[in-house]
């Protein structure tokens, strides 16, 4: 109660600063536009243009249009089944496993659409890595884990495999605690050791970006921590986007945040213009806690 | 800790008997299940062990009317209570007149035969220690005294006790006389003694009637004195006797080879069907369950499989004969053992028809099975493959494959105890009573997958209905049933140990 009494001024103050005018009026044509001009310039990594997805003849995704700047970290937030992890999805065509989801619109990435027919689909789930809302290691050792993706492309060499999964495994910041036990199964890993082994397996095929589809929500305070750190890390080299309901994870770790709500994209904006001064009232609504 | 009420549930008998109504019945039930496979496998159990066990020999008085006692032979096979309370004891003995009454001057005895005697006509019964069995080559069982014995044509000194005699000879060292000691020990089976050993040694053997004969050494399967050996004795006979599954007690229409041919023939028949099922149902379970989809063809398939394990296993023999057999052995013979013809070769019942045929009978279970498995894989696995750019080749191959193989051995062990089981079918597909040669041996290419085979299953259906005296054959028939049951369950206990080792590895990802 109290808490959200102390939240509550706040915003409102930052919301009657500028001129803009709260409403749900918004459209997605004007999100595009609603970017700051300074940004521009930015390479332009993910973009979603119209995008509206069915499953099975129900609405997941209403005509979703973003565009997400390269090197950056992404936030989607929303509350549950919003579809932000529809939208996560379609950015490496995991919905295509679903015999029933139709889905409408483009995305491209880096200016190409991943939904021409001619899309090698196999190497553009290696360019765009998923890690997904459990820890889902294979059965295998963690050698074998990391190993997979690059044994998939066909590298034989063991010397090469050793050098990828050291180098992804200090990437996401797990190679001291396991170089001892590489051939040990991965299964017997802490939920969160097996969290950051399978974002270690991910950037062991070297994707471009790397979706993070509720990363954390599975894990306990220190291991979360320790995976928003990594996120901090591995921004520098891929750009990423997070699904997370959690919405101090989205403050601390994304540049831009999108908040979605029923299939349709409420408002996208750098994160700190998101939090502080959101300009739509359900955005507001949901980040004061009032709502979902 | 006043507060807290001590809980006054403990377990009694009363306990656990109280409770809910579907707790008591489903303790009955379980408790009934488990009373029955115990009665089960102590019937069998006892019935083996009684076939093996070796049997006091009776000397009987026996009082015919009017006349003056005499002596009977034999061992108590039965006993009857008539309605008036007069008993009769059923005796296995060499005194009935039988249809091969002994020829005087000749070395033959009668042969050994059931006879009724009525309890009041015995007027004293005994066990002499010095009572001998005797089990001659040609199937006969003799019963009566030893009186003398001879070595190389030389009578030796003898009192009365085999095992007198036989330590009399080991004292001196009589390295050359070892298969007669062999012969000599209560209930040692001299039968695995080579020719090559042997000295002409022959015995003065008489019966209850006192005809005497002279019997070769070479001629006597088994000596023995049960009535004078000590229990230790009577256990190392009754462990010799299982190991060469020979009676201690009476002639069996069998030789310990059969039975080791008939173990040969089920074993080898599960393990090709084994061979050819697990690959055969688990690919297609694979099919089923990754790329069938939920189309009519995927419906009609599973209805089909599923209505394939309910379909009676003697229509699985005719296919067999029909279409293995038949159509595809004798194409075979066509083209590959045309030489031989009209011999054939894979055109008639065989090992490899046979286990193809079991092969089709178990296919449904182990589908099943193995694709209730796939269906337990969680989703995100193979989405962690595919995230990672697998093709859903590669996502099969090396994700949800190993994840099912417990599963599929799961089907194997129930596919295994149905095979290993099966006799109709078998009847029509190549099973016969006694082969002549085993299936496996030393001859290239040492497996043999179109010769004839025995099988425990079948020699037990046969063993039933050859068997007149079934009393006494039960003996023989629990045993045989033990051995299929001991068969059946180090097949299945194998792939239980197989599967649990899998399931160790993966047991954390599945929960």
């Amino acid at each position: 109660m109290s808490t959200e009494e102390n939240a509550r001024p706040d915003l409102q103050s930052d919301q009657t600063e500028p001129d803009q005018t709260p409403s749900d009026q918004t459209h997605q044509s004007d999100l595009l536009e609603a970017v700051p001009p300074a940004e521009e310039a930015a390479k332009v990594a993910i973009a979603a243009d119209r995008l509206s997805l069915n499953y099975a003849g129900r609405p997941a995704l209403d005509a979703v249009t973003l565009s997400i700047r390269h090197g950056l970290v992404t936030a989607f937030i929303g509350p549950s089944g919003c579809g932000k992890s529809s939208l996560l999805r379609c950015f490496n065509r995991l919905n295509d496993l679903n015999d029933e989801c139709e889905l409408s619109g483009t995305v491209t990435i880096n200016g190409e659409d991943i939904y021409r027919p001619d899309v090698d689909v196999i190497d553009l789930r290696r360019r765009v890595g998923m890690v997904f809302q459990r820890p889902n290691p294979f059965p295998k050792s963690i050698f074998e884990n990391v190993a997979f993706g690059p044994r998939l492309q066909g590298v034989k060499s063991m010397a090469a495999l050793e050098d990828t999964v050291e180098w992804s495994l200090r990437g996401a910041a797990l190679w001291d605690e396991v170089k001892g036990r590489l051939d040990r199964s991965a299964l017997e890993l802490s939920s969160g050791q097996q969290q950051r082994l399978v974002i270690a397996r991910a950037i062991a095929v070297k994707p471009e970006i790397l979706l993070l589809d509720e990363p954390c929500s599975s894990l306990d305070p220190i291991s979360t921590l320790k995976v928003e750190e990594l996120i901090h890390d591995l921004k520098s080299r891929y750009t990423i986007v997070i699904v997370t309901h959690n919405m101090q994870q989205a403050a601390r770790v994304s540049d831009y945040t999108a908040f979605m709500n029923q299939g349709r994209l409420v408002e996208y904006d750098s994160t700190d213009v998101i939090f502080t001064n959101p300009k739509d009232k359900q955005t507001e609504d949901y980040i004061t806690g009032r709502y979902g | 800790m006043p507060g807290l009420k001590v809980s006054r549930r403990r377990f009694t008998p009363k306990s656990w008997i109280s409770g809910s109504w579907i707790s008591l019945s489903s303790k009955l039930a379980t408790g009934t299940v488990i009373a029955i496979i115990v009665a089960v496998l102590l019937i069998l159990l006892s019935g083996a062990v009684s076939y093996f066990w070796p049997r006091p020999i009776y000397e009987f008085w026996v009082e015919r009317s009017g006349e003056a006692a005499v002596p009977v032979h034999g061992i108590i096979a039965g006993k009857e209570n008539a309605a008036d309370g007069s008993a009769r004891l059923l005796i296995r003995s060499v005194t009935a007149a039988g249809d091969d009454p002994a020829t005087p001057g000749t070395d033959r005895l009668p042969a050994a035969d059931y006879v009724w005697l009525p309890e009041t006509a015995v007027v004293q019964r005994s066990r002499p220690h010095h009572l001998t069995a005797m089990e001659t080559r040609d199937g006969r069982w003799h019963w009566g005294y030893v009186v003398q014995l001879q070595v190389d044509g030389e009578i030796l000194a003898y009192t009365g006790s085999l095992i007198d005699f036989s330590n009399q000879l080991l004292a001196a060292d009589c390295a050359a006389q070892q298969h007669m000691i062999n012969a000599l020990r209560p209930a040692r089976v001299a039968d695995a003694c080579s020719d090559a050993e042997f000295i002409d040694w022959r015995l003065l053997f008489e019966d209850a009637e006192r005809r005497q004969v002279t019997v070769a050494g070479a001629d006597i399967l088994q000596l023995m004195q049960p009535n004078g050996a000590g229990l230790l004795d009577r256990i190392a006979s009754f462990a010799t006797h299982l190991v060469t599954f020979r009676s201690p007690n009476r002639y069996a229409p069998h030789h310990g080879q059969d039975i080791v041919a008939a173990i040969y023939g089920t074993v080898l028949m599960v393990l090709v069907m084994s061979l050819v099922v697990s690959p055969l149902g688990g690919l297609a379970a694979v099919y089923l369950h990754e790329y069938a989809g939920r189309g009519w063809l995927a419906t009609v398939l599973r209805v089909a499989v599923n209505n394939l394990a309910g379909v009676p296993s003697i229509i699985y023999g005719v296919f067999g004969l029909g279409f293995f057999i038949h159509a595809v052995g004798g194409r075979f013979d066509q083209w590959f053992f045309a030489d031989k013809l009209p011999v054939p070769t894979f055109g008639t019942g065989g090992l490899l028809w046979a286990a193809m045929t079991l092969a089709l009978l178990t296919l449904p279970v182990v589908i099943v099975a193995t694709e209730e498995a796939l269906a337990r894989i969680p989703r995100s696995l193979k989405e962690g493959g595919y995230a990672l750019g697998a093709t859903q080749s590669e996502a099969v191959r090396y994700l949800l494959w190993p994840l099912a193989l417990p599963g599929l051995l799961t089907g194997m062990i129930l596919a295994v105890a149905r095979a290993a089981g099966e006799v109709a079918p078998l009847m029509l597909l190549g099973v016969v009573k006694q082969a002549s040669s085993l299936p496996i041996d030393g001859n290239f290419p040492f497996l043999h997958l179109e010769r004839k085979f025995m099988h425990l299953g079948y020699y037990l259906y046969d063993l039933a209905f050859r068997n007149t005296n079934l009393k006494e054959g039960l003996g023989l028939l629990f045993a045989v049933a033990l051995l299929l049951v001991v068969v059946v369950l180090v097949l299945n206990l194998s792939a239980v140990f197989l599967r649990n080792r899998l399931y160790d590895r993966y047991r954390k990802l599945m929960s």
